[in-house]
Parts: C-alpha cells; sequence; structure tokens
C-alpha cells in the first residue's frame, strides 16, 4: 500500500494516515514469497494428493472456500465442522469437531486425520488440539491437529515445509504394505537408494529423472511432493538418500529426514539446460552410479544443447520482465528459488531479464530484496518494485519489454500493456521440456504483438 | 428418492457424516459479494479480512472468466493477529482513501468477515464514518461465512446497491423495464448472449429495455434503473426479496418471473411481463408461440440426436428448474438432480418452480438437496450404466472425475459403456467451458445454444467402439 495517501477532506485524517502508514512499513514482509494463510495452503496442497486420509477444517463452512475444490483429486476427503456464529459465541465449538471426528472413524477409519483450526476458532482461543489428541488415541486412528489460520502471516514456503514435515513424522520409517500403488516403484521391505523431493512430477508414470535412474540400475522410491499420492508419503523416511531441490526452503523437513538417518543432496530445479545438466550430475553422485546416469542422457543432453545454442543466437538481447511474490498458488516448483526457477532458461538464452518485484515502494523494502536477490546469485540483475497489480500496466508499458513472465491472475495486464505473457510456471523442466521451452519463447519473442 | 439436508439447527448428536462432507457449492457470502463487484466494472472491492479469506475472492472466479481481470479491483486491509489485537477496523479508513485515491472507482463495497466481527468491533459504523471521507459511494456488506451462501451475497450487495438509488422520483421512462437479479458472473460471450436476450424480449413485446442488474456495466448506467417504469426480478434477486420490497417502497410494478430459459421458460417471461405492463395475452401467446415455432424448425432433425438421452443435473436452483425446463423440451431424460446449495430450498421449491415455468417434473426424478460432493458421485456412480450425460459446475465434475476406472468399466453395462458419460459444464465455476462467441442459453435463441453444446458435449473416456 503506498504511503502517500493525501487528505481528502480533513488535516487530522491525513495525519492519522501517514502516521498509520509509517506503521504498517514497519511490519511489511520481506520475503520474496507472498504471505498465505496456513489453512489455505495446507488444505490446497492436500487436496491434490490422491489417498484415503481425511481433511478436516474446524471452523465457519466458508473457510472451506479458501481453497478449490474443481481440481485435486481429494476433494472428496475433505469435511468441515460447519460452526454456526452460535456455536462460535458461545464456545460451543468441541460437540461438532468431536461428533465429526467419531463418526470419521465409526465409517471410514483412514490412515490419518488432519485437523486444520481457522481464524474464528483462533480468535476465541478453542483449544481443539487437547479434543483431537483425545479421540485419536481412543479410537487409535492417527490424528495431526495443527494449528493453521490466516492471523499469523506466514510465507507460503514456512506453510509447506511445516505440512511436509507432518506428512514425513507420520510416515514409517520402512516402507510398509499400502492399499494404494505409490506412482513410483512398487514398494518393497528394502529401503530405496534414492527419494526425489520438489522434483517436477507428471500425474502419471515416471519423471524423466526416475525414469533415468531407474535405467542407471538406481532403485528410486518416492517422487514427493508433486503428483505423489498418500502411498509416496509413506515412503518418505525409508530410503537412503534424498535429492531435493532448494534445501533452504524446508529445514523442519531436512532435520526430520536427517533424524531418520537420510542424506540429504540438494539438486537446481531443472528447467533449461543447464540447471538440468547440473541436476543430472548432482544425481549421478548422489546415487554412487558413476557416471551411468549421464551417459543414458548424454545423445538428449547433446541436442539440447544444439538447440538452446541456435536459440540463443536468434533471440539474445530481447528483454524480458519476469514478476516475482504475485503467486499464491502454493506449488513448490513456483516457490522454490524464492521464486527465481525459471530465470536460468532465460538468461541462458541471452535474454536481457529484469526483475519486477510485487511489494512496498520504500528504501528498506528495496534494500531487504536486493539482499534476498544477492543471495540466490541473481543480484547483478536489474529490478523494478511495483505495489500491487493494478500498476502493472503502466509498469509493462514503460519498460518496452518484449515478454513478460508473471501470474496468470495478472495476464490482464499484459494484454492491456500489449506485451506478450508467459505465465509464471509454462517453462517445462528436464531435457524433455527444453524443446517445448525453446518453441514458445521463440514464438512469444518473434511473433508480431497482440 | 431424496437426500435432504440436515436443518441448520439439527442437534449435534443427530449429524450424519454427510453434514460435515465438503459440498458441490461451498461458496459463502464474501464470493457472491465478488461476483457482484466484479459484475460492475468501475466498482472495487475492499475486504475487511485476513489473508486466506482473499481466496474466497478471487480464486474460483478467475478459473470461471476468462474475459477479465479478476485481481485489479479489489484490496484488502492486512489482517493479521497483531492487527486484531490492535484493533483492525482503524485500518478502514487509511486503506478506503488509499485505494479511492488510487483507483478512482465508481463505488466501493466494503466487507468483513466472521472472525472480525466476532472481536465485536461496530465494522458497519465504521465503514459509514469513513465513508463520508471520500467522494464516490461507499457501502458495506455483510459477508460473514456462518451462513447463507454466494447467492445471499449477490443478493445482499443487489440491496446496498438499490438502497444509493433515488427511487422517489415518478420513471422518466414509463414504456422502459429495468432488470434486477440477474447473476453475471463473467464478461464471456454466454452472458452477452443472455443479455441480448433479455433486451429482445422486452422489445418484442414493445418496450424499452432498461438497464440490467447486474451486467458488466458501470454504476452510472446502473443507476438509470430509476428511470424505468417497469421492473422485473430475476430468482438471484429473491434470497432479499423483502428488503429489496422495503427499498423500493412500491415505486414502480415488478414482476417476480423465473429464468427465462428453453421455449416455455421464455413464454412465460413474456405473459408474465405483458400482465404487469397490461398488454392483451393473446397477441403476445401468438408472438411467443412463433418464436418457439421458429426455434424448432432450427433444431430440425438434429434435435432427434437428443431424444431420450438420460442425464443427471446439478445446478443452484433457478439454473435447475430452467434446465430441467429446457431438457424436457429438447427429449433429454433427467433421472437425478441435484440442487445446489441451499438458498433456495429443496424439492418442493423446485417442484414450485418448475410449475411456474409450466414444466413437469420428470417422472421418478431423484432429487438431492445441497449433496455433499460425495453423495453427487455416488449417486452418478449407482447410475453409471444408465447415464448418457453429466449437466455440473467443474466442482462436481472433477469429484466424479476421480472414480476409479473400474467404475466405468464394469462388464454387465452393455454397449453403452463403451464411452463414459458425456460431460456439460454448467454454473459456476466453469473450468473448460468459455464462450468467446455469443451463446446466449436464456430466450428463445438460447435453446439452440443448449442443443448445440448437448450434441458437442465431451466425453469422460471413449473407446471408440460405440455410437452416440
Amino acid at each position: 500500500m503506498p504511503q502517500d495517501a493525501e487528505p481528502t477532506l480533513d488535516p487530522e485524517i491525513h495525519a492519522r494516515d501517514e502516521a498509520f502508514w509509517r506503521r504498517q512499513e514497519q511490519r511489511r514482509e520481506r520475503g520474496m514469497g507472498q504471505p498465505c494463510c496456513t489453512q489455505s495452503g495446507v488444505s490446497w496442497s492436500m487436496i491434490d494428493v490422491p489417498g484415503d486420509f481425511a481433511v478436516v477444517v474446524h471452523g465457519e463452512f466458508d473457510c472451506v472456500n479458501c481453497f478449490h475444490h474443481h481440481v485435486g483429486r481429494s476433494a472428496r476427503r475433505f469435511f468441515s465442522t460447519r460452526l454456526s456464529e452460535a456455536q462460535l459465541t458461545r464456545g460451543d465449538t468441541q460437540a461438532p469437531l468431536r461428533r465429526l471426528l467419531e463418526l470419521i472413524v465409526e465409517e471410514e477409519r483412514p490412515p490419518m486425520v488432519l485437523v486444520l483450526g481457522t481464524c474464528p476458532v483462533e480468535v476465541i482461543g478453542d483449544p481443539f488440539q487437547d479434543l483431537v489428541r483425545e479421540v485419536s488415541a481412543r479410537t487409535g486412528v492417527p490424528m495431526v491437529p495443527l494449528r493453521t489460520s490466516g492471523l499469523r502471516l506466514t510465507s507460503q514456503r514456512e506453510m509447506l515445509d511445516w505440512l511436509y514435515t507432518t506428512l514425513a513424522q507420520a510416515a514409517p520409517l520402512s516402507p510398509g504394505p499400502s492399499s494404494e500403488p505409490a506412482s513410483a516403484e512398487p514398494s518393497s521391505s528394502m529401503p530405496a537408494a534414492l527419494n526425489l523431493f520438489g522434483f517436477p512430477s507428471p500425474r502419471l508414470g515416471r519423471s524423466e529423472p526416475a525414469a533415468a535412474l531407474a535405467r542407471a540400475g538406481v532403485k528410486v522410491g518416492a517422487c514427493l511432493p508433486q503428483g505423489a499420492t498418500w502411498a509416496d508419503w509413506q515412503q518418505v523416511r525409508a530410503a537412503r538418500r534424498t535429492a531435493l531441490i532448494d534445501r533452504s526452503m524446508f529445514p523442519r523437513l531436512v532435520a526430520t529426514l536427517e533424524e531418520a538417518g537420510q542424506e540429504l543432496v540438494e539438486v537446481q530445479l531443472p528447467i533449461g539446460l543447464g540447471p538440468t545438466r547440473r541436476m543430472y550430475e548432482a544425481l549421478d553422485r548422489a546415487a554412487e552410479a558413476e557416471g551411468a546416469v549421464l551417459a543414458g542422457i548424454a545423445d538428449e543432453l547433446a541436442r539440447a544443447e544444439e538447440a538452446t545454442a541456435a536459440t540463443c543466437a536468434l533471440l539474445a538481447g530481447r528483454r524480458v520482465g519476469v514478476a516475482l511474490r504475485m503467486l499464491n498458488a502454493y506449488r513448490v516448483e513456483a516457490l522454490v528459488h524464492e521464486g527465481l526457477g525459471e530465470v536460468s532458461a532465460l538468461l541462458e538464452l541471452g535474454l536481457d531479464v529484469e526483475l519486477l518485484v510485487q511489494g512496498p515502494p520504500d528504501a528498506d523494502a528495496r534494500a531487504a530484496f536486493a539482499d534476498s536477490l544477492a543471495a540466490r546469485g541473481v543480484g547483478g540483475l536489474p529490478f523494478r518494485i511495483f505495489p500491487a497489480p493494478q500498476a502493472l500496466p503502466a509498469l509493462l508499458a514503460q519498460g518496452r519489454y518484449d515478454l513478460v513472465s508473471l501470474a496468470d491472475s495478472s495476464r490482464h495486464a499484459a494484454h492491456e500493456a500489449g506485451v506478450p505473457y508467459l505465465p509464471t510456471g509454462a517453462l517445462q523442466p528436464y531435457l524433455a521440456g527444453i524443446d517445448d521451452n525453446l518453441r514458445l519463447l521463440r514464438r512469444l519473442l518473434t511473433e508480431a504483438r497482440p | 428418492m431424496s437426500a435432504d439436508a440436515a436443518p441448520p439447527d439439527a442437534p449435534v448428536a443427530s449429524l450424519s457424516l454427510e453434514h460435515f462432507r465438503l459440498r458441490g457449492m461451498e461458496q459463502g457470502r464474501l464470493t457472491g459479494v465478488s461476483l457482484a463487484v466484479h459484475a460492475i466494472p468501475d466498482a472495487f472491492l475492499l475486504m475487511h479480512c485476513g489473508v486466506g479469506c482473499k481466496h474466497k475472492a478471487t480464486s474460483q472466479l478467475s478459473t470461471h472468466d476468462w474475459g477479465r481481470g479478476t485481481v485489479e479491483r479489489e484490496g484488502w486491509t492486512e489482517v493479521g493477529d497483531a492487527e486484531l489485537i490492535a484493533g483492525a477496523s482503524d485500518r478502514l479508513g487509511p486503506y478506503l482513501r488509499s485505494w479511492v485515491k488510487r483507483i478512482d472507482p465508481g463505488i466501493v463495497v466494503v466487507i468483513s468477515v466472521t472472525f472480525l466481527e466476532l472481536t465485536g468491533e461496530d465494522t458497519r459504523s465504521v465503514v459509514a464514518q469513513e465513508a463520508d471521507t471520500v467522494a464516490c459511494p461507499v457501502v458495506f456488506v455483510d459477508a460473514q461465512g456462518t451462513s447463507g451462501d454466494l447467492h445471499t451475497g449477490y443478493a445482499a450487495t443487489l440491496v446496498e446497491l438499490a438502497r444509493r438509488i433515488d427511487w422517489s422520483p415518478p420513471p422518466s421512462r414509463p414504456r422502459a423495464v429495468g432488470v434486477l437479479g440477474y447473476l453475471f458472473d463473467r464478461y464471456e460471450g454466454d452472458h452477452a448472449g443472455n443479455l441480448d436476450q433479455l433486451r429482445r424480449l422486452v422489445a418484442d413485446l414493445g418496450l424499452e429495455p432498461g438497464p440490467i442488474l447486474l451486467s458488466g456495466s458501470p454504476w452510472a448506467d446502473l443507476q438509470q434503473v430509476r428511470d424505468c417504469g417497469f421492473l422485473v426480478q430475476l430468482p438471484y434477486a429473491a434470497p432479499k426479496r423483502r428488503q429489496l420490497q422495503r427499498v423500493l417502497k412500491r415505486s414502480r410494478p415488478v414482476v417476480e418471473v423465473e429464468l427465462p430459459v428453453g421455449l416455455r421458460g421464455s413464454t412465460r417471461f413474456l405473459l408474465a411481463l405483458a400482465r404487469v405492463v397490461g398488454l392483451a395475452e393473446a397477441p403476445v401467446a401468438r408472438k411467443a408461440a412463433a418464436r418457439a415455432q421458429s426455434v424448432r424448425t432450427r433444431l430440425g432433425a438434429m434435435a432427434e440426436r437428443l431424444r431420450g438421452l438420460r442425464v443427471a443435473v446439478f445446478a443452484d436452483l433457478p439454473l435447475l428448474a430452467g434446465t430441467l425446463s429446457v431438457l424436457e423440451e429438447l427429449g433429454v431424460e433427467v433421472v437425478l438432480a441435484g440442487i445446489r446449495g441451499p438458498g433456495f430450498g429443496g424439492r418442493d421449491e423446485l417442484c414450485a418452480a418448475l410449475e411456474r415455468l409450466g414444466a413437469p417434473v420428470p417422472p421418478g426424478l431423484t432429487v438431492l438437496v445441497d449433496p455433499s460432493l460425495e453423495a453427487a458421485t455416488q449417486a452418478v456412480r449407482a447410475r453409471l450404466g444408465s447415464l448418457d450425460g453429466i449437466l455440473a459446475s467443474a466442482t462436481e465434475l472433477n469429484a466424479i472425475a476421480t472414480l476409479p476406472a473400474e467404475a466405468f468399466l464394469e462388464p454387465d453395462g452393455g454397449p453403452r459403456r463403451a464411452t463414459g458419460p458425456f460431460t456439460l459444464e454448467l454454473g459456476f465455476p466453469c473450468k473448460q467451458h468459455h464462450a468467446i462467441a455469443v451463446q446466449p442459453w436464456m430466450g428463445f435463441a438460447g435453446v439452440l445454444t443448449w442443443a448445440q453444446r448437448l450434441l458437442d458435449a465431451p466425453r469422460l473416456w471413449d473407446s471408440g467402439l460405440g455410437q452416440r
């Protein structure tokens, strides 16, 4: 929000507003990610995990409207206590929760129940976690209360780390029988050599690195979290090693996995030629494959190098704006590397990248963003700050960009400014994605503007 | 058979698991307010809320509307725990003034949410006080999420907007007809077509089409509704019917109608409006019959392709009634109907709406009232062998699509099982169905769109062996 609110009618109001905005500056989030409601984020993440678990949102019914239900494969696994205004004001919130949990146990007996808090129950101080633990202990059905809400501003990265740590802590130390097949390889009693965490995964079938590792004779366990099933999550602690993207995003998960005796290997998000090559080099080392993984992809890698060089010759020097801190979709691939995961793929084509950071335009915030970008290795890139999506059309027109990458929800800003638009997350991962990416960028950067 | 939702005050011990499950329509009042504000291109929505509540306003709307951005004309007051303790309502004034200065809106709608109202702060009064510090009109709409639904929020916004209109002078356009309660949820060809059809129905009677609330028109244009001599009230205003009546103070005749969907729905619309205007019924009936015949001629032999199809439909009650009516006219048999949302009532209200449309209740129809996604999915699953299609929002269709493959592949289903049921997105939200071309589903011409969409509807899966 701006600090320049002018007095509309009264100098006294103006003075009060000025003081308000000065206080407001002190509390602003300086991180590169958008803050989130943890209930919304956890729900949004779990609705896409197929499995027999149950998620209870403990609050008014409209709290389940903080996440979408028209996509995702587990909307039927969600419940709401549907608290009424009378129940909230009287503090009579335990009876419906108890009733719901008992019905879930009686009729469904899921492997786990996540019980999520919401703003209304936080405001009235409902100690629902005690009730959840009591019902869980009495029935033997694992139930985990999480005091989620939108009251404490939390980054999406922190929220996902919290959720994934919770799921990891609920998983066994060795893989057991499951009612649902895992999406990677069939589990056995022997621990897998390697789990993959944070790697983009297709909804069906193996991901490219999982297939490459298998060809090199490496036993891959679970591929998490994208595309993962509940059964996959049951294997998260069972591997010897986990290769994960952006270790800094998952401090609690890393600690949990290391306590389980796993070795953690960090890799880069494999979007673009360089990051993908480095990812395979790291996987080869992590799997102790002695070059077998790299040998298996050598031909594809050579083709990708040739195609990238040809496109670089065509596109180098074009101006591309990349908008940051706009996305609130809880997708790991969009949050790792502070949302900069696609930038390497643009830079290696010789594109002239400028970052557009949504945030407060004051000097302190600018310095904080500069530090954050430098820590991510892109401190040399120019960046501009804009306060809100409403400012984008003018900013895009002023920047004379040939292309802008920004969140889908603001696509109309690009249209209004007449700048070709690349949705955040549109670039495809792995070697298999490189041709598609190059074709897309050539089309967007060489065709006539709308 | 009919599965009914639990009454609002049912004892906790009597509640079944169905009561707690996620429903097909879980959108509360805030989503309805957001739709209404989105429907006025120069309006601004200021949400006094927490960070998660923002999703209620835009997440599904941005999926549903590809025609216009959803985030550019909304803001929030960034309430977290510290602000709650300090007294959150103090934030309203600075945010209101700042946004008005930046956006210069025609009107601002402010909402607050349950957790803030629980603190006992009088947000409505604060908004009224701060409204005096800006030049544009500011209205407050209750958007608490413990009761009501999308339709309640939409209708409540409509009432607050109507309060801002001066209805006291006599209408300057006595032959003009304004419309209240049109549910405008996206800037796409379906609504463009419907609005054309509504205007045409009015013009068919020799009357002047007036503003339609809401219709994608700016606030200044909407206010011209006060000039209209007659008002038509569509069912989406009904959740706040009494409040609206109090605002209008019988200042001009209001005719309540069902949605003009299908041939008989459009005919009933014409007849009802003619009656209140004082036109003779017979010529209007002849004109309606001629228009209906023209549509039947256009449908011709193509309509035979649809005759005998058996489908399930999930929609809010006014849309469901219209859909059942038009499907019956097209010879499509509805075997399962789900009423989305609690706001318009249950089976009895659906039957009453059908009666007002002059449409029969399909024999043997199973009606589910505000069903959960699980109940809707299981009801469809139980009928998969005999269902040709499913008409529903993206939410129900997504849940049904998660049924395991075996559900569709049971060997005893006969030749029909060579293809899965066709799917036709209907209502809010739509994920796959978007309209660039003008595609009305209201009015006489709307029947052609229904037929076209049924013919084109994709199937959940297709083995390539079946026939339609």
